[in-house]
């Protein structure tokens, strides 16, 4: 008999945490809420896997910010979640046709790499990438602008593109683009050759610490 | 109180979360990535909407673009709702970097952005009307223009009787009124008693939307110097100096214009002239008929010009040199 009381035991408490669970929040944007609660520890014990829990459950149910979340614990492997850029590919593309603009930019990052089951898509990439810049992403802007600036070395109509978008995430402070728009100014990529605008940029992404800004900017004698 | 809070925050999730699902053609710009056009000289390959967008953004369309329907054949009008909410958006965009750029004088981003915004333009009257009459002129004159830079050597403003040309940018306009053109010319120059002389020519254009533009022409008499010493001649241009003078502004719009007087002052220093033109409200603010005429410049409407002399590093302009210094 005795032998009966312990798994009957563990089978308790196994029902005992499913109804815990289950008990909790049914509407989507409440469990997204409690799953934040888990993640960040606020007011309840941070524990990622339960924070898992409730984005996925909240996901489920078509919430685009938890379908961004659940996406990047299989994204990242996070929490015991096995990394899968497959399913990490489904969610972000859940949330990002309903216009999440990050899982905009992070799906655009899963197809231009691939890798773990996922097959590589680079139009796909840029498709998303431009979707989320037009919504005013810097980093898929700048994302767009290295893509356009790849193929620039192929055929030079493409730095027109790649200096309009990084041009973009520079206007936006971003010091790395300031610092692009800076060489394809100072070499005439894409854009009319213009000294005085390139130094210009160089200054700005200097200010921000960059450091190929000030090392040009020295060599040029400013 | 934490529940008052939860609902704040989620609230607020909701409302970025609609802000992001509800802009304008997004739905439909989506869509149209997953499908694809055929263009003439490109085979049987399909070819992305996403380059056609970027191809007539950038200016580097090197096919046919015939009326939109017969371009967009396979989704007509889900390209339509797309093609327009992004020319639009592009061109939104654009004026604001041209405000920008006329803010901070920069004429070479504001060339840039001219380039975009008249291609966008053009775009959108493309897809609205179907017709690409103006797109594919533009696009041929950008290349044009092109290689006519490529030819023609730096500018020199120095003509062969001694008188510089300074071009700028009005620096200021009136939030959210989207200028075309803000541009100042001034001449300069020795007067026969060695007085320097200024005198020049503004103008302003204004997007009213489709083709409507308003049109302020700025005429600026020569100045008298505002200097301590007005009767100093000089023998070579100075570095240094100040005029202000009166003028004309002449408003046009459609078929009609009016005219009324101005002022304006002007200081020189090294390579730059600042300056600023005034006095014109008043005046017109009850001739003209409707009050956003008016409205849609500023006063004082400030501007900056610079001089550009590749032979001259000294900051003097090379005049013609005169019989010394009669100070």
């Amino acid at each position: 008999m005795k032998r009966f009381i312990l798994p009957m035991v563990c089978v308790a408490l196994l029902f005992a945490c499913g109804a815990a669970l289950a008990s909790g929040p049914t509407d989507p944007v409440d469990q997204f809420l409690l799953g934040q609660k888990h993640e960040k520890g606020d007011g309840v014990a941070k524990d990622m896997k339960k924070a898992f829990y409730w984005y996925e459950k909240s996901a489920k149910q078509g919430f685009a910010p938890a379908q961004f979340e659940t996406a990047t614990y299989y994204d990242f492997g996070e929490a015991g979640v096995k990394k899968d850029y497959v399913t990490a590919a489904y969610w972000y593309g859940e949330a990002a046709r309903q216009g999440e603009v990050n899982s905009r930019y992070n799906l655009g990052g899963l197809l231009w790499e691939g890798g773990y089951g996922l097959e590589r898509n680079r139009e796909k990439a840029m498709d998303w990438w431009f979707l989320a810049s037009l919504q005013g992403h810097a980093g898929a802007q700048h994302n767009l602008g290295y893509a356009y600036a790849q193929r620039g070395k192929q055929d030079p109509e493409q730095f027109k593109k790649a200096y309009y978008w990084y041009r973009r995430a520079a206007d936006q402070g971003s010091a790395k683009d300031q610092w692009h728009v800076g060489v394809f100014l100072e070499n005439g990529l894409g854009v009319e050759k213009n000294m005085d605008s390139a130094v210009c940029w160089y200054r700005k992404a200097a200010a921000q610490g960059h450091a190929d800004a000030k090392k040009r900017l020295q060599k040029l004698g400013y | 109180m934490r529940k008052v809070f939860t609902l704040l925050f989620a609230a607020a999730l909701l409302a970025a979360f609609a802000s992001y699902a509800m802009s304008a053609g997004d739905g439909d710009l989506q869509q149209l990535m997953d499908s694809k056009v055929s263009i003439p000289g490109h085979g049987e390959t399909p070819y992305s909407w996403r380059e056609v967008f970027m191809d007539i953004t950038v200016g580097s369309v090197s096919y046919a673009l015939p009326d939109f329907s017969s371009f967009a054949l396979s989704s007509p009008s889900l390209a339509k709702g797309a093609a327009q909410a992004y020319f639009q958006h592009e061109r939104t965009i654009a004026y604001k970097n041209y405000e920008r750029a006329m803010e901070s004088g920069n004429q070479a981003d504001q060339r840039y952005y001219e380039g975009v915004i008249s291609r966008m333009e053009a775009a959108v009257t493309w897809v609205s009307t179907g017709d690409g009459t103006e797109l594919r002129a533009l696009l041929a004159k950008k290349d044009r223009q092109n290689d006519q830079k490529e030819d023609s050597g730096p500018p020199s403003t120095v003509s062969a009787d001694g008188k510089i040309t300074a071009t700028g940018p009005f620096t200021k306009g009136v939030q959210g009124v989207p200028y075309k053109d803000r541009n100042v010319t001034l001449t300069m120059g020795l007067g026969a008693d060695g007085v320097p002389v200024c005198y020049g020519k503004g103008y302003v254009k204004v997007s009213q939307g489709g083709d409507e533009w308003i049109d302020y022409f700025f005429t600026l008499q020569p100045g008298k110097p505002a200097v301590s010493n007005p009767l100093r001649g000089y023998s070579s241009f100075p570095s240094s100096y100040a005029w202000k003078g009166q003028g004309t502004l002449e408003i046009r719009y459609g078929p009609n214009s009016w005219k009324g007087p101005l002022t304006w002052r002007a200081t020189l220093k090294g390579e730059t002239v600042t300056g600023s033109i005034d006095g014109f409200f008043n005046s017109l603010s009850n001739k003209v008929p409707f009050d956003f005429l008016i409205y849609s410049i500023p006063e004082p409407l400030p501007f900056e010009v610079r001089f550009f002399d590749p032979s001259s590093g000294s900051g003097c302009l090379p005049f013609p040199a005169k019989e010394g210094d009669r100070s």
